[in-house]
C-alpha cells in the first residue's frame, strides 16, 4: 500500500526521475523481476511487495526503425522524410525493455536490422525545456 | 493457472447474415451513413428474410469516433439510426479489434441465453481527418507515455521495429514481406467492395500511363517486386516498412447478424456455426517475455480457439488474418500455428498462402487491399469467411478445395488485444 514514505510506483515517478536524469524502475520482492516504468503489482508472480529501484541505463538494441512520416509533435520539430529519426526498443542489462529514441547518426536507411544487439547507453538531452531520453552507442 | 471448467459456449450460435459497406475514401459519409449501408446489405443476405424487430441487441465496434468525427457514444446513435432503439446498444472499443470484440460480445450474449438474435458490427470514419492528424489519433492505441511521447513511434514505426527484430532473428528480407502485398492486392482485385480493387500490376500500369500523359519518363518495372523496390514509387514510411507494406486509411462499416442455432433455421437452411470464440490481452510489447517476433495474445487466443473448436491448425481450410502491415500477416500465420516461427515470411514468398494454395490467407484482399476502417475490420473478416463457407464470395470464391472450417484473427494495437474466431459450415 502506498504511504507518504513510499512513493506511488507509476508513470509520474518515472517522469519525475527522468527530469533528474535517472531511470526509475521497481523490483518485485517475491520473484525479483524488474519493471520499467515502476509498477505496483508484479505481472510475473502478482506479488505486491515492490520497491523502487534505479537502473544503469546500459543495454542493447532489441528493435529499431527510422521514422520518415512522424507524429505531429516531431514534425513540428522539423523531422520528416528529409530528416528521419531513429527510435526503437532497448533491453536494459537489469532485464526490462523500453521504447526510446536511439541516436545512430551514421545510419539513416540501409540495413537497420544489423543494429539489433548493439550495446547502447542512456543519454539525457535537453530538448525544448524538458529532458528527453535518447540512447547512444556505448 | 487453475481452470475450473473447459471453456465453451453455453449453447450453439450461428451466423445468419452479414455484409460490409464499400470500403474506401468517402469523406462526406458519416458513421451513420456507412453503418446503414452495411446493415441494409446484411439484412438482404438473410436467405429467408428477417423482421428487424427480431434483433434484440446491438454491439458496435468503433475505435476513435471522438477524434475522427467528434462523436462518442456511438451505440445509441447507430441503434436509433437503424430503427432499432430501444434495443440495448453497446459500443465496444478494442482499437483495430473493436468489431472482433463486438462480434464476440454478440456471440456470448446469444450463448448465454439472454437473446436469440443479435447484431454485431463496426464502423470507422477516417479520411475526413487531416492526414497529419491520423498518425496521432491511431497512436492512441499505443502505450502513449512511452511509445508515443518518449519514443516518438507511430504505428508503422511500432511494426517496423518488430520487423527488424524478426529480420535479425530469422534472416527474412523486405522482399519476402513484399510478397504479402503482391498477393493481397491480387486478391483485392477480385473484391468489388475493396478499397484497392486492383492488382499491383494494374497500379503499375496506371502509374506508367500517368507519367506518359504528363510527358514524364515512363518507369519500366520488370515485375511487382521491382516496382516495390523503387523508392520513388514505394517510399519508406518507417524503415524497413514502405508505403505498400501498410494498410490504407479507410472509411467503412461491416455488419453480421448472429442467432441461436436453435432459431437459425427460421432464417436460413445454410447454417454457419461459431465453433470457437477466443480473446486474449497483452501489455505493450516491451513487456513480452518471448521477444517481439510474434504476438503473444494471438498465440493464446489461437490456442484457446483450437481447444474450444476441438481442431488443430492444420484443420483450418482458410483464414482472414490481421495484415495491418505485411509483417503482421507473417507473424499471424506463425502465431496461429500454420507455419513454424521464422518460416512465415519464406512461406509467403513461396506462394503457400495464395488463393489457390492449401491454406489461402486473406482471399478478401486483407486489410492491405480491402482497406482497414479500424472499427469495421473484425466483422468485415467474419462476413468474408461466412460468405466463403457458403460459396457466395463471387469471383474470389475459393473453389479448389471444400471449405468447412474458416478462421478470423483480429488484432488491436500491436497485440494488446487479439480475437480469434472459428466458423464452421454445418
Amino acid at each position: 500500500m502506498a504511504s507518504s514514505q513510499n512513493p506511488v510506483l507509476g508513470i509520474a515517478l518515472y517522469l519525475d526521475a527522468l527530469a533528474e536524469r535517472r531511470l526509475a524502475a521497481s523490483r518485485c520482492g517475491s520473484c525479483g523481476q524488474v519493471f520499467l516504468p515502476p509498477r505496483p503489482i508484479c505481472s510475473t508472480c502478482r506479488g505486491r511487495g515492490m520497491s523502487a529501484e534505479e537502473l544503469s541505463g546500459r543495454g542493447r538494441v532489441a528493435a529499431v526503425t527510422s521514422i520518415a512520416i512522424p507524429p505531429s509533435a516531431m514534425a513540428a520539430k522539423g523531422y520528416g522524410r528529409r530528416r528521419p529519426y531513429v527510435t526503437g526498443v532497448v533491453t536494459l542489462e537489469e532485464g526490462p525493455s523500453l521504447t526510446a529514441r536511439i541516436d545512430l547518426p551514421e545510419h539513416l536507411g540501409g540495413s537497420l536490422q544489423d543494429r539489433v544487439g548493439m550495446p547502447v547507453t542512456a543519454a539525457f538531452e535537453d530538448e525544448e525545456g524538458s529532458v528527453t531520453l535518447i540512447f547512444r552507442p556505448a | 493457472m487453475t481452470r475450473r471448467k473447459k471453456r465453451g459456449l453455453g449453447r450453439g450460435v450461428a451466423i445468419v447474415g452479414g455484409a460490409m459497406s464499400h470500403f474506401g475514401a468517402y469523406p462526406d459519409k458519416t458513421s451513420r451513413d456507412l453503418m446503414t449501408e452495411a446493415y441494409l446489405d446484411a439484412l438482404a443476405t438473410i436467405d429467408k428474410g428477417m423482421d428487424p424487430a427480431d434483433i434484440e441487441a446491438i454491439y458496435v465496434g468503433n475505435f476513435l469516433g471522438e477524434l475522427f468525427e467528434g462523436q462518442g457514444h456511438l451505440g445509441h446513435i447507430i441503434a436509433d439510426w437503424l430503427g432499432l432503439a430501444p434495443r440495448p446498444a453497446t459500443r465496444v472499443e478494442g482499437a483495430c479489434a473493436s468489431s472482433g470484440l463486438a462480434f464476440r460480445e454478440a456471440v456470448l450474449a446469444v450463448a448465454s441465453g439472454m437473446y436469440d438474435v443479435v447484431l454485431a458490427g463496426g464502423v470507422e470514419r477516417m479520411t475526413n481527418a487531416p492526414l497529419e492528424n491520423v498518425h496521432d489519433y491511431l497512436a492512441a492505441a499505443a502505450d502513449v507515455p512511452f511509445e508515443l511521447h518518449q519514443a516518438a513511434l507511430t504505428f508503422p514505426g511500432l511494426y517496423a521495429a518488430m520487423t527488424t527484430a524478426y529480420m535479425a532473428e530469422y534472416g527474412a528480407s523486405g522482399e519476402h514481406l513484399m510478397s504479402v502485398a503482391v498477393k493481397n492486392h491480387e486478391n483485392g482485385s477480385l473484391n468489388p467492395r475493396a478499397q484497392f480493387n486492383v492488382s499491383l500490376r494494374d497500379i503499375m500500369a496506371q502509374r506508367a500511363a500517368g507519367a506518359e500523359k504528363k510527358g514524364r519518363p515512363v518507369p519500366q518495372w520488370r515485375n511487382e517486386i521491382d516496382f516495390l523496390n523503387d523508392a520513388a514509387a514505394n517510399p519508406v514510411v518507417a524503415d524497413p516498412l514502405r508505403l505498400f507494406d501498410c494498410s490504407p486509411i479507410t472509411d467503412g462499416a461491416s455488419c453480421v447478424i448472429v442467432a441461436a442455432e436453435e432459431v437459425a433455421r427460421e432464417y436460413t437452411d445454410d447454417v454457419v456455426a461459431v465453433t470457437a470464440s477466443a480473446q486474449a490481452s497483452a501489455g505493450p510489447f516491451t513487456t513480452w517475455r518471448d521477444g517481439i517476433t510474434g504476438i503473444p495474445s494471438a498465440r493464446v487466443a489461437g490456442r484457446d480457439a483450437y481447444e474450444m473448436a476441438g481442431v488443430a491448425p492444420e484443420d483450418i481450410d482458410f483464414a482472414e488474418v490481421h495484415d495491418c502491415f505485411t509483417i503482421a500477416e507473417v507473424m499471424a500465420i506463425e502465431d496461429l500455428g500454420f507455419f513454424e516461427p521464422g518460416k512465415g515470411a519464406y512461406a509467403s514468398a513461396e506462394g503457400r498462402t495464395a488463393r489457390d494454395s492449401d491454406r489461402p490467407i486473406n482471399v478478401s484482399g486483407g486489410l492491405k487491399a480491402k482497406g482497414h476502417p479500424v472499427g469495421a475490420t473484425g466483422t468485415a473478416q467474419i462476413q468474408e469467411v461466412w460468405n466463403q463457407l457458403r460459396g457466395r464470395a463471387g469471383e474470389r470464391q475459393i473453389t479448389h478445395k471444400d471449405l468447412r472450417l474458416g478462421l478470423t484473427h483480429n488484432v488491436g494495437g500491436t497485440g494488446g488485444t487479439c480475437a480469434v474466431h472459428v466458423l464452421e459450415r454445418i
